[in-house]
């Protein structure tokens, strides 16, 4: 089989201009949570060197002097736009996974001849475009290593190429590696691009030519896998990124800065319930749960605290967490502090039902139905339709701030696009 | 004694949609002599073909189509997996913003045309330039509104 993997170029600035015809072919940035900095830029805010990750006060007077269009992010829109190009790539392959927000591996039959199908790449693409409105770029190769390469090289030869590469062919792959810095390569990290500078590893095909033994002695076992799927042998247990996740955490900034004791308690228990409900989606339990609050650096005296706490059973219930982290907020409140910051940290994660159990411990009978049915009402009408009582209710200071946040086009009746 | 709608059902396992369905009788009746004869209800996604990658859903504002039926305030279902022909009523984008209109080819030209025979629009011409953004395949009106 093919190893194939789709991205969305600019991912978030693509799915706003579907909507919003006025960004087209103008600069546009989207911004992180609590509009931070700049965390998608189009082609043209890349001309104007916006680099990823550009906090907004530092690059004012670019936006101003070249009318750059800001958005806050639209998690709504983005997810949708997601869910949108998967279910077109799931026509054309039965074999897909979503690998994160903006790239999806699939797989598909390689041709009689040996090579990558780049027609029918160049068809998903098609379809990808007309049906959601999303620029893409495909990789393909013989492994899933190579077929990341493959998309880097897609991105970067789009204006020839068209926006799909295959590197199924070896002499083609001999000849584009030696162009190839080796700190593209999906997996190598700017530290271990370092370490192998010094021996002649410079570019891929340097990197391709190393022998797997010395790979396993300069990096780890990973390197030795990924030194042989980019010579296109399949290594099926090949990751470069951490597997399952051993914690998880909800930390955010407010949205404006917050003394009381009510606001903080409901802030860290939102934090809670969120937490809560992601290691809920992996199916897991958290042993460890750990909480903190503190306030602005640049401000004189920031409170700073934090608290942790073992739970015995592991939990995934918001009940349970919730009710801890509000707990323990009261305990580490320090009056007249000016607090900007708080988190929730679940640690110590363990499939559900793996775990030791508690033999003091009585288990709700009725959580895992009550749990799912919560879950079940946020997905379908939108989160936080329920949740408990402690969260509060309705927008708050603390909220994430997303002043210049575009409608949710696609998933709220109000907010849908208008034609006249 | 717990009655079985005591019990939450997780409406994750749930296909979308407006399922309208009752999920049983409560107290010990006569058991329904219709029940082996249940068929699914009747779903307003599939008809309107909401679950599709390509459909999506615009509000009209304004009358510019009214004499096509399509009124003010009125929602309408886009899809986008659509080659637009002479007679399809589109959504196109015109001066940054999105209209609705009825594309027509007259003598090879193609145009975009309100239908309003109360108030006269502009002619225009959907020349290379004019992106047309998906193709109206329903109309969706409440008239308690």
């Amino acid at each position: 089989m093919t190893h194939a993997i789709v991205d969305v170029s600019n991912f978030y600035v693509s799915s706003e201009r579907v909507f919003d015809p006025k960004l087209r072919r103008v600069p546009v940035i989207v911004l992180s949570n609590n509009d931070g900095c700049a965390i998608a830029r189009s082609e043209e805010a890349k001309a104007l060197h916006i680099k990823m990750g550009d906090p907004v006060f530092k690059i004012r007077d670019i936006i101003k002097r070249h009318g750059i269009e800001v958005r806050s992010s639209n998690y709504e829109l983005y997810a949708d736009m997601n869910r949108r190009f998967n279910a077109v790539i799931a026509e054309h392959s039965d074999l897909i996974e979503i690998y994160s927000i903006d790239e999806s591996f699939y797989r598909l039959p390689v041709l009689p001849n040996g090579l990558g199908d780049v027609a029918a790449a160049h068809k998903l693409r098609a379809a990808i475009l007309r049906q959601t409105g999303l620029p893409t770029r495909i990789g393909l190769g013989p492994t899933r290593a190579l077929s990341k390469v493959a998309n880097a090289l897609a991105k970067a030869t789009e204006k020839i190429w068209g926006g799909v590469v295959d590197l199924h062919d070896t002499e083609l792959r001999a000849r584009l590696f030696a162009e190839w810095p080796v700190k593209e390569v999906w997996g190598i990290g700017s530290a271990l691009a370092a370490r192998l500078h010094p021996l002649g590893i410079r570019t891929t095909a340097d990197l391709v030519a190393m022998p797997p033994a010395s790979a396993r002695d300069v990096g780890t076992v990973v390197l030795e896998r990924l030194v042989r799927e980019l010579n296109g042998i399949e290594c099926d247990d090949f990751k470069p990124e951490p597997e399952a996740s051993k914690a998880t955490a909800v930390t955010r900034q407010f949205g404006a800065p917050v003394t009381d004791l009510d606001e903080l308690r409901e802030a860290m228990v939102r934090r809670a319930v969120r937490a809560a409900e992601k290691i809920r989606r992996q199916g897991l339990v958290a042993t460890r749960l750990i909480v903190f609050a503190h306030g602005s650096r640049y401000r004189p005296n920031p409170p700073s605290a934090s608290r942790q706490t073992r739970m015995s059973p592991p939990s995934n219930d918001p009940r349970i967490i919730a009710g801890l982290a509000g707990r323990m907020m009261e305990a580490m409140y320090q009056p007249g502090g000016v607090y900007t910051k708080c988190g929730v940290l679940l640690e110590e994660l363990v499939p559900q039902g793996a775990g030791q159990g508690d033999f003091f411990a009585v288990e709700d009978p009725r959580a895992p139905g009550l749990l799912a049915a919560m879950d079940g009402l946020n997905d379908r009408f939108g989160r936080g339709t329920v949740g408990i009582a402690a969260q509060g209710f309705g927008a708050r200071g603390f909220d994430t701030k997303r002043s210049q946040k575009s409608p949710a086009w696609t998933t709220r009746l109000a907010e849908i696009p208008v034609a006249r | 004694m717990l009655l079985p709608i005591a019990q939450p059902v997780p409406l994750a396992v749930m296909a979308p949609g407006f399922r309208l369905k009752p999920i049983g009788v409560a107290g010990a009746g006569f058991p329904s002599p219709a029940q082996d004869w249940e068929e699914d209800a009747i779903n307003l996604v599939e008809l309107l073909r909401l679950n599709r990658a390509a459909s999506f859903v615009f509000r009209i504002d304004g009358s510019s189509m009214v004499d096509a039926g399509i009124a003010d305030r009125d929602v309408v279902v886009v899809d986008r997996d659509v080659t637009p022909r002479s007679g399809h009523i589109v959504i196109a984008v015109l001066a940054g913003g999105f209209v609705c209109r009825q594309l027509v080819h007259r003598g090879g030209v193609p145009y975009l045309e309100a239908r309003n025979s109360r108030q006269s629009y502009p002619e225009q011409i959907a020349d290379e330039q004019t992106e047309i953004w998906g193709v109206v395949r329903a109309a969706v009106r409440d008239y308690q509104r």
